[in-house]
């Protein structure tokens, strides 16, 4: 397990590099460039400027010089952002992303699994039928919808919760953590769901059956750790997406997240942000699919032992 | 609170001045002054919806509404506008003389203008924040250039600010030289291009000076808060000169996109103004009582690239602009109050726009036949409108052409494109036609016409016309109003009567919604408000 684990810890610089570099190039390919506008630059203006931001000279020089910054920890400025700097807004939005998501996460978590394992344990039944038909909604509603339905509910007719803004832990947390956790929660109940009853079916249950243990040993004991391994595996890109939060969930609930950024970066060819953005998600997707990897290998006893 | 015409409530308010204005208050201020003691038993708290995070609060650096809106609060000209009408009205400067001729403007600054930090604003300020503005990283540098030297300066042909026309008389005296009369300098010198900034302290704390920490200002209030994409707060500033008539406390500037969210804060009172509305709900909202619509500085209108075929016929642009329904467009689509137009500069400042080419199709029948298009006769490459992506664009877009397949038998394709790209194809004229929209810099139609210029990076059509360069060159010598007027009449009718390498569709127009205790909140044709003057009832 220690190997193995120490083989895949070697492998994220080479990846992130590759990952660096491929984005680099292919955020300059894009065209239109980060100063242009509607409104033509008076002359010598976008020179300044492209000098101003170290754009200047050709682009293998650039990534030169960008990588020497970033090997000091130094994303570089924004574009857009004329105030901030990369690595400031990273840590001005990266927080609010992380506790959104976090409680997202928590709530369709319990949800999702609590759902799964009620379909799955009766199965075909008019409690499957409506949990699985909901968890399709939950799929298929997009958030644009979703979202302003319930703040509209919420806060426009019972007015119990506040509209949007954020404020750190507090109520105005609630509908948008709903929001965005709403299709992650019926992902994990059709996951609980298949799962489950891929286990069921299998001969060491029937076998416990057989032994006359009660069905809530069966299922506590020895079918659940098996039937949340395809949950588990989900479980590693959901952290990485759904902590560097969403654009439109952020849109609607005025929540001062980095999704945004994602999105907006590319839009304003803001290269620099591009690239910081582009590196934390990449950085997040490692960690937590090695997070994952771990985890499998407590819940699996198969794998890590080929190792 | 609905104006439909402009200029309507400032004439109404200079009549009915209050009685218990001070002397020392100028007329025209006084009309702002609240009458009695109302308002100072409601909480003076102010919240606006400015859609967007500012980008900068350098004014220096700024070239947005959003970040303008801030700047004003934060920082003060020579010259500031009149909220009603935009005269220019006294701000650092307390009054100014301009020469016989109009070239040499001296500015006598007020003795008790202070910075945030309670030191004098001298003229020395307002020099060294001016040489710092003069600098190409502003986008906006090209507002310097009516000043004898400054365009020199700025591409570095002229290496001694000293020769650049401004220069500090005394402490509190400053006169510019300009290399040609321009009729509206003291419009631009209350741009935020012009506000002076503390020089030492940019250089002190770089981009970080604009942190509520590190800023000094010499606005009417100073920043508490910069939250971003959350908030951003404004206080009152002690130090301000005319702080006895700024009756704000506080100012709560939100930075929300999603509009109808905006909409939900505005009824439950926690918004006092947004500036932008949710479009898709504009005929319920125009049942509101707090709705507003007035005219804006602006024009929406279509490129035709006059180098590919077949818009290098003029006969074929003339009969696409013929065959145009702008009347339809404004009544049956947008239904928000915009002004169907087939001329290119909206009215501003006295100046009245010629009559343009208006829907006439069998005119536009006749002139594409002339052109040899049509039934028998050969037929038009394939064409498109190319526009960025937003739902509005592409709703105008279906339309028109719609009307162009009805009323010329032309399939018209339309093409959305992401931003940049679509900046990307209009200015390599990699495009049949495009939508483009203008809005006006300052209160004069030159801002409109002077983009049309032979090789002007604005130009973007490709059209050149002698006749269009000197028309422009002589009005910019020009300082006589009605003199002035005619030239640009000239102008504006070989551009939308004669040469037509655009087509107009409608004038823009502000709105959105103001909660009825807001006062001192003024319609303009620039959607400039500035919050010295507001309060609450």
């Amino acid at each position: 397990m220690f190997r193995y684990l120490l083989r895949r810890l070697v492998f994220v610089p080479i990846i992130l590099f590759i990952l660096i570099t491929i984005t680099f190039f292919l955020v300059r390919m894009a065209p239109g460039g980060p100063f242009s506008s509607d409104r033509e630059l008076p002359p010598g203006v976008e020179e300044a400027l492209t000098k101003r931001y170290n754009l200047d000279g050709s682009v293998s020089s650039q990534y030169g010089r960008y990588l020497v910054r970033l090997v000091q920890g130094d994303l570089g400025p924004s574009l857009k952002q004329k105030d901030y700097s990369v690595n400031e807004i990273i840590a001005n939005h990266l927080p609010p992303s992380i506790l959104l998501g976090i409680t997202a996460l928590l709530i369709s978590l319990c949800a999702g699994v609590i759902a799964g394992l009620v379909s799955a344990l009766k199965s075909n039944s008019w409690l499957d039928y409506s949990t699985m038909a909901l968890a399709v909604i939950g799929i298929s509603l997009p958030v644009f919808v979703f979202g302003p339905l319930l703040q509209t509910l919420f806060s426009r007719v019972f007015h119990i919760l506040p509209v949007s803004g954020y404020r750190g832990i507090s109520l105005h947390l609630i509908l948008p953590a709903v929001t965005l956790g709403l299709p992650f929660a019926a992902r994990f109940a059709r996951l609980t769901r298949a799962g489950m009853l891929e286990i069921l079916s299998e001969d060491f249950i029937t076998t416990a059956r057989s032994k006359g243990l009660t069905e809530r040993t069966i299922v506590l004991r020895h079918a659940l750790k098996g039937a949340l391994l395809p949950v588990v595996s989900f479980l590693g890109p959901a952290i990485a997406s759904i902590t560097t939060g969403s654009l439109v969930v952020e849109k609607i609930f005025n929540i001062p997240g980095l999704g945004r950024e994602f999105v907006e970066s590319a839009l304003n060819r803001d290269y620099f942000m591009i690239m910081g953005t582009v590196i934390l998600y990449g950085t997040l997707i490692i960690i937590c699919n090695l997070a994952v990897d771990i985890v499998y290998g407590f819940l699996d006893p198969r794998v890590g032992n080929a190792d | 609170m609905a104006w439909l015409c402009l200029f309507n409530t400032a004439d109404v308010m200079a009549e009915g001045v209050p009685g218990n204005v001070p002397n020392s208050v100028p007329g025209w201020k006084a009309a702002y002054v609240p009458e009695g003691e109302v308002w100072k038993y409601t909480e003076q708290h102010f919240t606006f919806n400015n859609g967007t995070d500012p980008e900068t609060l350098d004014p220096h650096l700024m070239t947005g509404l959003p970040e303008m809106r801030l700047a004003e609060a934060l920082f003060e000209g020579l010259v500031t506008y009149d909220p009603s009408d935009l005269t220019p009205r006294p701000g650092v400067a307390e009054s100014w003389d301009v020469s016989d001729g109009g070239l040499i403007y001296t500015f006598h600054l007020r003795e008790d203008a202070k910075w945030s930090d309670g030191k004098a604003v001298t003229a020395h300020d307002f020099l060294s924040s001016w040489k710092r503005s003069l600098n190409p990283v502003n986008r906006y540098i090209n507002l310097f250039f009516p000043i004898a030297g400054a365009e020199n300066y700025s591409e570095s042909k002229l290496t001694d600010f000293n020769e650049v026309g401004i220069r500090v008389k005394d402490s509190h005296t400053i006169e510019v030289v300009l290399h040609a009369p321009c009729p509206y300098f003291l419009d631009l010198v209350a741009f935020p291009t012009y506000y002076p900034v503390r020089v030492e302290l940019i250089e002190k704390f770089n981009e970080k000076w604009t942190r509520p920490e590190n800023i000094v200002g010499n606005g009417p209030f100073v920043l508490k808060e910069w939250s971003p994409r959350e908030q951003i707060v404004f206080e009152k500033n002690p130090h301000y000169w005319d702080r006895d008539f700024v009756k704000l406390e506080t100012v709560t500037v939100l930075p929300i996109s999603d509009l109808n969210t905006a909409y939900k804060l505005f009824q439950d009172d926690k918004l006092h103004w947004m500036p932008a509305l949710p479009v898709a709900r504009i005929e319920e909202l125009k049942r509101n009582p707090d709705y507003y619509v007035y005219p804006m500085l602006g024009t929406y209108f279509y490129r035709f690239n006059v180098t590919k075929l077949p818009f290098d016929d003029v006969r074929v642009r003339k009969a696409f602009c013929l065959a145009t329904d702008r009347v339809e467009i404004c009544n049956e689509l947008l239904k928000g109050g915009e002004q169907p137009s087939s001329h290119f500069c909206p009215p501003v400042a006295g100046y009245k726009p010629v009559e343009g080419l208006k829907h006439d199709i069998v005119a536009a029948r006749n002139l594409l036949a002339a052109a040899g298009y049509g039934k028998d006769k050969k037929a038009l490459p394939k064409l498109e409108i190319i526009y960025n992506t937003s739902e509005g664009h592409k709703m105008i877009a279906e339309a028109i052409s719609q009307q162009w397949k009805q009323n010329l038998g032309i399939d018209m394709g339309t093409r959305n494109m992401e931003w940049k790209v679509y900046l990307d194809n209009q200015n390599n004229l990699d495009y049949s036609i495009s939508r483009s929209s203008w809005i006006g810099d300052y209160a004069d139609p030159f801002t409109f016409f002077s983009i049309f210029r032979t090789d002007d990076g604005n130009n973007r059509t490709g059209w050149t016309c002698r006749e269009y360069d000197e028309l422009l060159d002589s009005v910019s010598v020009t300082l006589d109003r009605k003199e002035r007027n005619k030239i640009f009449n000239e102008l504006e009718r070989l551009l939308v009567e004669q040469e037509c390498p655009v087509l107009p569709i409608y004038d823009y127009v502000n709105k959105g919604l103001i909660k009825e205790s807001v006062l001192g909140w003024e319609a303009n044709i620039r959607d400039v408000h500035p919050l010295k003057y507001i309060w609450r009832e």
